[in-house]
């Protein structure tokens, strides 16, 4: 068999930052706590908690397992990796999905991360103070994105600028290779991070509320809107959902991409401590700093019926509009904006980093070229290819349904039926206690055979009722091209996996 | 939730959801720095060619 070198993690802290930095992302601060505040207050963490002990964490363990094992065969996408633990034809192409999730989803992910680094810019330089109402922001974030032309933006050079800028810093990231590029990011971008979390929070706990302002108006009152507890919540399986939903989403199980980075690790490296530490840090982002800051400020701003508004408007009302229009109003109100805004940028930069990895790694390794060059031939793919979802409108919300939403849960089920069923819980318990350097419940085994699948497949069926439930038929041709687009991806990459796996790599020296 | 304000029920929810979070991450902070280390002392001359190894 021929031997193989690969790139490796220089540290396994380096490997835990770029972990978490892929799974912290815009909705740990933004989708989190409007998520408990609608189901059930503080009792959403019961069932929260419940998933993440009986998905989350097992999903964690088994696609770190999977891609060392996949690692040793020099495989850095889930084509290679799922082919290797079901040797049969339709196996590459289930593991296909583990491509063209990340590299669809960056198709807008990149897009609305640059958004997050020009409001950044915007705040900064005072560019929209004086904008004191949501509609005005909202205006403003209009004409930034070229649907309306007024007094703010007359065309949409801002726009690519910022997106050129963020797609060449993720490009730079990537060319750096993993010890030297990705790892050295997240060891920087990480730390940043969370210090820019914490003094957000340490703000918006100690806001004083505005003279006259109404008795709901206050930090309690915000932190009560998203953790006073209603139990009876409790019975009700939508509640059990959107909390299942909620750990899958945030932890970021489903994407390939934890295959992908946990595939450049050496075959008795440990992968447990490493997933639950990815975990834990992930939950702290969201948990304790993302549950804190949106929501808190907003109620204090704006009082618990306009903060409802908010919610239910989405994570851009809450993040783009009322965060601009909050922070600006505090002392250095564009400092405080600008830090907001680069701490979603640093959010949204470190998972754009590594959405775009797995496929590098199935052009670099699959067709033998270096990662220079498939870091340019990626880069100018999503160059080409992010304008429908910056120019078509409605192509950003079937992106995110299809690839973001609706294909995560499917690979995420048939991962784990092959991880467990196919592969077999005997020698998949082996590959994820090797090396472990914490002892791993052994209550996990019948999870992940059977409680993990039967639970994903109930958030498949959930999501597949509410889905079709508000289906209605699209006569908006640029809907119908986004779909054509994302068949034509996937079909284009079923064909890459084809040509990239008739050779056998070997195995990993 | 109408409530204006943190009721003792949301204290306790909101305390132990922040303090079992912090007490994990510290539990893997720990346990990542004591690996580190070992893998320092067991390759010196070979400073951190594989992850966690």
């Amino acid at each position: 068999m021929r031997q193989i070198n690969r790139d490796r993690w220089a540290t396994k802290s380096g490997l835990i930052l770029a972990l978490a930095g892929n799974a912290i992302g815009l909705g740990n601060f933004l989708r989190f706590p409007g998520q408990a505040a609608a189901n059930g207050g503080g009792a959403f963490m019961i069932p929260y908690f419940v998933s993440l002990a009986l998905i989350g964490l097992p999903l964690m363990w088994a696609e770190c397992a999977i891609g060392r094992y996949g690692g040793r065969f020099g495989h850095g996408h889930t084509a290679g990796m799922l082919h290797r633990l079901w040797p049969h034809p339709v196996s590459k192409y289930i593991g296909v999905l583990g491509i063209f999730i990340p590299f669809t989803v960056a198709l807008y992910y990149i897009p609305i991360t640059s958004w997050c680094l020009a409001f950044s810019w915007f705040s900064f330089t005072g560019a929209y103070e004086g904008l004191t109402t949501r509609a005005g922001i909202g205006e403003f974030l209009k004409s930034f994105q070229g649907w309306e032309s007024n007094q703010h933006f007359s065309g949409r050079g801002p726009l690519y600028l910022f997106f050129g800028l963020t797609l060449a810093l993720n490009l730079m990231v990537l060319m750096g290779g993993i010890a030297r590029g990705i790892e050295r990011f997240s060891k920087i971008a990480l730390p940043a991070l969370f210090a820019m979390a914490v003094v957000l929070v340490i703000r918006v706990l100690t806001l004083q509320p505005a003279t006259g302002a109404a008795p709901d108006q206050t930090v309690l009152a915000g932190l009560g809107f998203v953790w006073n507890p209603d139990l009876s919540s409790l019975g009700d399986w939508k509640v059990w959902v959107s909390a299942a939903g909620q750990v899958f989403f945030t932890i970021s199980v489903g994407w390939g991409i934890i295959h992908t980075y946990t595939s450049y690790l050496g075959p008795d490296d440990d992968v447990a401590l490493t997933g639950l530490s990815t975990a834990s840090l992930n939950e702290f982002a969201e948990v304790v700093l993302g549950g804190t800051i949106a929501i808190t400020a907003s109620v204090v701003f704006f009082g618990v019926v306009a903060t409802q508004d908010i919610v239910a408007g989405g994570t851009f009302d809450l993040g783009f509009q009322a965060m601009a229009v909050i922070l600006q109003q505090l002392p250095f109100g564009n400092l405080m904006g600008g830090i907001w805004f680069l701490l979603l940028f640093f959010a949204g930069l470190t998972s754009a980093v590594a959405i775009t990895q797995p496929l590098v790694a199935l052009i670099q390794e699959g067709f033998a070229i270096t990662r220079t060059r498939a870091v340019a031939l990626v880069g100018a793919a999503v160059l080409v290819l992010s304008i429908p979802a910056l120019w078509w409108r409605g192509a950003l919300d079937e992106l995110d349904f299809w690839a973001g939403t609706l294909a995560l849960l499917v690979f995420g089920l048939a991962e784990v039926v092959i991880f467990a069923w196919v592969f077999g819980m005997d020698r998949g318990w082996q590959e994820i206690t090797r090396g472990a350097e914490i002892r791993v419940p052994g209550i996990l085994r019948p999870v992940l055979k059977y409680v993990t699948p039967l639970f994903l497949a109930v958030i498949l069926l959930g999501f597949a009722i509410q889905s079709l439930g508000n289906a209605q038929w699209s006569d908006n041709w640029q809907v119908w091209c986004t779909r054509a687009l994302m068949l034509a991806i996937f079909v284009g990459l079923a064909c890459m996996v084809r040509i990239a796996l008739r050779s056998d790599p070997g195995e990993v020296a | 939730m109408q409530a204006y304000g943190l009721e003792t029920a949301g204290w306790v929810f909101l305390l132990a959801s922040w303090l079992g979070i912090s007490a994990l991450v510290l539990f893997c902070v720990r346990r990542v720095l004591e690996s580190a280390e070992t893998q320092e002392n067991d390759s010196p001359e070979d400073p951190g060619n594989a992850a966690g190894s």
